[in-house]
């Protein structure tokens, strides 16, 4: 249902920026044909935009203000970012500038479009992923749920060996097990979807299953149980950790192109207009 | 699923607020955070795992139940937990480093741009001003003078730099500073129309663009760009253009009346001149590697001097004749003074000799013997003052009239009356005895070519010539006059045009045609006369009337006459290339036979005219210039400005020191 919602602000969002498109292209170029200058339509559309955009982090903060939900101001963002790409290119006219000031502006911006286009993908993409684990968990409690997964492992390590009197199942954990259970693993793997961990885990990680007798293998199947839950662990690690992460880019950047546009527009009013 | 959700409990787990600046360190070693964790300013918050509280004399363990509830060992007497550890190093949250990197992208930005704002003044200088490099053209001359050559600085101070960007630009009058049009800069096509689009201001940035790069033109024009004042509108050349008009290209007869058709259809076709037909059409006369705009034509000597140059020659002027007078009007004792005795005086000496001797004698005749001697002395010019009394009725040597230009140089109303001319022209005469070329010179003084008119008069020739009328004799030439320039017969002096171009017999004709006082219509229809006279000049160079000037004529020497349409250009040069030398011309221009060619100039209206060739209509351009085919924008036939230059010359070493910068000027 929410599902649903999302997409229709999307498409309306997105109907709303190709109206805006075709009214700023329409206007830029009735300018153009009046001998005026096309580029201070679009530029001002294109601040304007840029702003708007900046202030969907700014509404972030300030959660406690009805705003809006999260899920309009997410369809607004990025309808309103695919727009900005848009009439980037419409107010430039050119893919690439001639000026250097204008061309590390415009490298800043494909940046920012750029990780904001793979932001948004990887937000459709693996929220899917994770829910296919069945489990949830919260990012920041990731690092204890890991430690206390450890923490049961080497129990039933230590139980194991009192009980059974050898000492194999403890030497596997120290010399294999113990790899996987200190940290997050196969981080790569997960984002991209694969099973590395799994497939370790079924091979070097049970690798020492064939020489345990029966009550060690009782133990040792906990342990590997305990093992395929870290590995749906990491994968949210892996994933939620990508989700919050690219923003480490996006936003630095967002924050210098808006900068340099407002400079730009500073410049071009001074100088020019 | 949670994996727990019981273990996350308010009372079993700290609640996690990822808005919190900081984390506890022990998470960077993937172990469990401590219960209390870190200080919002980073510091670690869990070296004890309570702060003990006192209470009725007794401190009291306040660790928390998420933690593990009161510890059994207790506070230390001291009050402090009895659970103490190693600090941990708290590792900023996500939201924190995302800020930091934010602001630590901002501050960068801002650093740079403050840097590199204003460094350098070049037009090719690494600054956050300089939106690109200039053309080719202007990149040269604005080295010097770098930014501000084109753009107000705006330097006084940073108040006064941030009020300008809502201050309109002065960029346009920049402009001016080096261009130069033949109207107003900022009107419309730099004229003033007087249609409602003339009202309209205009900027040089509308059209010209800068900062695109070095090979990038700054031009930028649409075709559709026009119609923001052209309410015409139309879709191409090809495709909806107005008409040329009915006598397109001509908007003026030619300025030599060379008759295409009769020349190609009659004379060249004339066994007599069959052999003198230019061989290579139109590009025998008219010079292709000169060709722009038009292709002029080649000089007098390559083209009609082959079957004309005789006609020039044989072309006289008479610009004075000594005229028939009642009774003498010179002083002949001054006439005599200044040119000593003539062979006639000199003829009647010897008589008056003979007659003395008779009249010794018989000296009774004492009395008529002293007259006689008297005579003899004067004829000898050896007499004092006046001449002798003479019983002999005088009888004047010539019975011409005054010329028509004698008239005008003695400004006389007419040449017929002997009382009002006999005295102007004896002076005239005398003049010419006594000081040459300079009575004459006197005449014309203040008249239009005054310098030419008797360019090459020996003073010499005026003085014999002088002394002759003034003796009421006939002036003998001392050889037949045979080649051009200044000569005089019997009783008149003449100019014969040396070549074609002669100086002289041009400013006769100007002056004859510019009119004015003295010019009468006799003086004019004797010069301008095809068919003697010099007037054959204008048997070929047309007679146009003068523009507020209603009495004034104009010859057109000047030969192919460049069409001052502002706004339309064209170049034959790439046509030529494509279709050829000769007959390809005629693919254009084709000959009207039926046109009234040579009678649109007996007339002096020079835009009342029959061209010899049939006009040029668009499909004639279409053939080539249409959709898909050969370019057809506006700007390709026509000017946007009008009487475009510079107001100093462009150099590679910069902007000369003394062009004014747009502030100097106001701008």
């Amino acid at each position: 249902m929410a599902q649903g919602r999302s997409s229709g602000a999307i498409v309306t969002f997105g109907v709303l920026s190709i109206a805006v498109f075709a009214a700023a292209a329409w206007a830029s170029h009735k300018a153009w044909l009046d001998l005026g200058d096309p580029s201070i339509i679009t530029g001002y559309v294109l601040l304007v935009i840029m702003l708007s955009l900046g202030f969907f982090n700014v509404r972030k903060r300030m959660s406690m203000v009805p705003l809006g939900s999260a899920r309009f101001w997410l369809a607004f963002h990025v309808a309103a970012g695919l727009l900005a790409i848009a009439m980037f290119w419409l107010h430039a006219g050119l893919v690439w500038p001639i000026g250097l000031y204008e061309r590390v502006l415009t490298s800043l911006f494909y940046l920012v479009s750029i990780t904001g286009l793979l932001g948004y993908g990887i937000s459709r993409m693996l929220p899917r992923r994770l829910a296919q684990t069945e489990i949830e968990i919260i990012y920041e409690r990731i690092p204890a749920e890991i430690a206390e997964i450890r923490e049961k492992v080497e129990a039933l390590v230590f139980e194991c060996t009192e009980k059974t009197g050898s000492d194999t199942v403890a030497k596997h954990y120290i010399g294999t097990l113990n790899w996987f259970f200190s940290r997050p693993r196969f981080w790569v793997s997960h984002v991209v979807g694969g099973d590395a961990a799994g497939h370790w885990l079924r091979g070097p990680g049970v690798a020492a299953r064939r020489y345990l007798n029966d009550p060690e293998v009782e133990y040792f199947d906990q342990v590997i149980e305990l093992g395929e839950l870290k590995c749906l662990i990491d994968r949210h690690y892996a994933c939620q950790g990508l989700l919050k992460k690219w923003l480490l880019v996006h936003v630095p950047l967002s924050m210098a192109v808006i900068i340099m546009a407002v400079w730009h527009f500073i410049l071009v009013n001074v100088y020019s207009l | 699923m949670i994996t727990d959700p019981d273990r996350f409990r308010q009372d079993k787990s700290p609640y996690e607020r990822p808005n919190f600046p900081f984390r506890c360190g022990r998470l960077s070693f993937w172990g469990k955070p401590c219960g209390r964790g870190p200080s919002s300013e980073g510091s670690c918050g869990g070296v004890s795992e309570c702060s003990p509280y006192f209470n009725n004399d007794r401190w009291e363990c306040r660790r928390s139940v998420r933690s593990g509830g009161p510890c059994e060992t207790g506070p230390l007497p001291d009050g402090k937990c009895c659970n103490q550890h190693a600090a941990c190093k708290p590792i900023p949250s996500l939201r924190n480093y995302r800020a930091r990197f934010t602001m630590l992208a901002a501050a960068l930005v801002v650093a740079l741009i403050a840097a590199f704002s204003f460094y350098g003044d070049d037009a090719r200088a690494i600054n956050t001003v300089n939106p690109g490099e200039l053309s080719g053209a202007h990149s040269k001359f604005t080295s010097a003078g770098g930014c501000a050559t084109c753009h107000e600085p705006h330097d006084q101070d940073a108040a006064t730099w941030l009020k300008a960007a809502w201050s309109p630009g002065t960029l346009s009058q920049s402009c001016e500073s080096c261009h130069t049009f033949d109207g107003a800069a900022t009107a419309p096509h730099n004229e003033t129309f007087k249609t409602a689009g003339g009202e309209r201001q205009t900027k040089c940035t509308m059209c010209h663009t800068e900062h695109k790069g070095d090979n990038t033109s700054i031009v930028k024009l649409a075709d559709q760009q026009c119609s923001a004042c052209h309410e015409k509108a139309f879709e191409s050349f090809s495709n909806g253009h107005p008409a040329f008009s009915d006598t397109y290209p001509s908007r003026r007869r030619t300025a030599i009346a060379f008759d295409h058709t009769n020349h190609f259809g009659k004379h060249f076709e004339d066994p007599r001149f069959v052999d003198r037909a230019p061989k290579d059409r139109c590009v025998t006369c008219h010079d292709a590697g000169l060709s722009g705009r038009n292709v002029p034509v080649k000089s007098f000597e390559q083209t009609c001097a082959g079957c004309h140059e005789d006609q020039i020659g044989g072309r006289e002027l008479v610009v004075f004749a000594l005229p028939e007078f009642e009774e003498n009007p010179f002083d002949i004792a001054a006439v005599r003074e200044a040119c000593g005795p003539s062979v006639a005086s000199l003829e009647q000496a010897g008589e008056i000799v003979d007659t003395v001797q008779e009249r010794m004698a018989d000296i009774t005749e004492a009395a008529a013997l002293k007259e006689d001697l008297k005579k003899l002395r004067f004829d000898l010019g050896m007499g004092d003052g006046d001449a002798p009394e003479s019983d002999e009725e005088y009888e004047s040597v010539s019975l011409e009239v005054l010329p028509a230009t004698a008239i005008m140089l003695l400004g006389l109303e007419d040449g017929e009356d002997m009382a009002e001319y006999s005295e102007p022209v004896g002076e005239l005469v005398m003049g010419m005895v006594e000081s040459g070329g300079e009575a004459l010179m006197e005449k014309v003084d203040g008249k239009p070519g005054a310098a030419t008119l008797f360019s090459g008069l020996s003073s010499d020739l005026l003085h014999q010539v002088g002394c002759a009328w003034a003796a009421n004799e006939e002036y003998e030439a001392p050889a037949e006059a045979v080649a051009g320039g200044w000569f005089a017969d019997a009783l008149s002096l003449r100019y014969r045009p040396v070549r074609h171009g002669d100086p002289v017999a041009k400013a006769w004709v100007d002056l004859a045609a510019a009119g004015g006082e003295g010019v009468s219509d006799d003086m004019r229809d004797t010069i301008l006369s095809q068919s003697d006279g010099p007037g054959a000049c204008v048997k070929c160079h047309s007679v146009n009337e003068v523009k507020d000037k209603p009495d004034s004529l104009q010859i057109a020497w000047s030969l192919g006459a460049v069409s001052k349409q502002r706004h339309v250009r064209y170049s034959h040069v790439p046509h030529l290339n494509l279709l050829g030398l000769g007959q390809a011309c005629e693919t254009c221009h084709k000959m009207d036979e039926n046109a009234e060619f040579a009678a649109s100039f007996k007339q002096f209206n020079p835009l009342e005219f029959a061209s010899n060739f049939k006009s040029i209509d668009n499909q004639t351009c279409v053939g080539c210039h249409a959709e898909g085919e050969v370019r057809q924008e506006c700007t390709l036939c026509h000017e946007y400005h009008n009487g475009h230059g510079f107001k100093h010359r462009m150099t590679e070493a910069g902007l000369p020191a003394d062009i004014p910068s747009p502030k100097e000027t106001g701008g």
